[in-house]
């Protein structure tokens, strides 16, 4: 059986499903024997899904006042 | 999904190619989207120059830089978490944008340039203001949290039932190498190699950054759903663990 500190640097590709196919068998084979690892994908995805499951709708609106500050930006940038 | 910069090249063959400041040093994939610009020679450049499509070409940037305004502002809210800050390093980096337009290369992804800006100015204004050091990785490291530790799922609904605001002022609450690192990746869905360009940071930080900030986001999130649920029994039976 791998480490713990093997597996640990592929959760990230293995939750964004950017694992190669012989990284992902290591993680998968890695997690069926280790419920630490385990709880840290379960909440590396938990936490991924949540973010993107709002997705744009956290992107505040800048303040008009701002919008017009920094389209003259471009004009102080030309000077 | 965001959008990327991609089909016709927008801002042209830029005519102001001068060396300016501001350099992007990121993954050498980042406009691999983008489209090449054929024949964008220098010569040809140089004369544009004299031509009237220059005052167009730069309006086009221009636009095509503050459509991005509210992201730019999302993203520096999550780096300042105050608002006056925020507004101030958005505009320092629209200024240090139109000021180095010159160096972007057009064809390439506008977006990854400019938060690669607005990472520097940022880091640029802390310095000046002498704040707490930057890099929290080694901080973190300690303290990341023993997340999800026999987490089953029933927190599933409730992580997804979160609020925008509740889920901001989660971010907010993670140190800052990975609320960046997280936010880049989870909103701005940029991939591994921009990011590690954007915050000049090897791909391996990078993806140690997203993991730990994950982590530490999840533990956020649980111990919200704990508090709202604890809150909701204590009002009675009828609202604890259903949908808050």
């Amino acid at each position: 059986m791998e480490t713990c500190t093997e597996i640990d640097p592929l959760t990230t590709r293995f939750v964004d499903a950017e694992a190669s196919a012989v990284d992902r068998e290591r993680v998968d084979r890695h997690l069926g024997e280790c419920p630490g690892c385990r709880g840290h994908v379960i909440a590396e995805q938990q936490a991924r899904e949540a973010v993107r499951a709002h997705g744009d709708a956290l992107i505040e609106r800048a303040p008009l006042a701002l919008r017009a500050r920094c389209a003259s930006a471009s004009s102080h940038a030309a000077a | 999904m965001p959008e990327m910069p991609t089909g016709a090249d927008p801002i042209g063959a830029d005519p102001r190619r001068r060396h300016l400041p501001v350099t992007y040093t990121g993954g050498n994939n980042l406009g691999r989207r983008g489209v090449p610009v054929p024949g964008a020679g220098h010569v040809t450049v140089l004369r544009r120059r004299q031509t009237s499509t220059v005052g167009s070409e730069s309006a086009a940037f221009e636009q095509e830089a503050l459509a991005l305004l509210d992201r730019l502002y999302a993203a520096a809210l999550r780096l300042t978490r105050n608002e006056a800050d925020a507004e101030d390093l958005v505009q320092d980096t629209y200024l240090r944008a139109f000021r180095s337009a010159g160096q972007f290369k057009p064809g390439t992804n506008l977006r990854g340039w400019l938060y690669t800006i607005l990472h520097n100015t940022f880091l640029n204004q802390v310095r000046d203001r002498s704040r707490n050091p930057v890099d929290t990785d080694s901080e973190v490291v300690e303290q990341a949290p023993a997340a999800g530790e026999g987490a089953g799922n029933p927190e599933e609904l409730l992580l997804r039932a979160t609020m925008d605001t509740e889920l901001r002022a989660a971010l907010d609450r993670l140190p800052e190498a990975f609320r960046e690192a997280v936010w880049l990746r989870d909103v701005e869905q940029f991939s591994y190699d921009e990011i590690a360009g954007i915050v000049g940071a090897p791909i391996g930080t990078v993806m140690s950054r997203i993991s730990r900030g994950r982590r530490a986001l999840f533990d956020q999130l649980v111990a919200r759903s704990a508090r709202v649920a604890r809150r909701a029994s204590a009002f009675g039976g009828d609202v604890a663990g259903k949908r808050v």
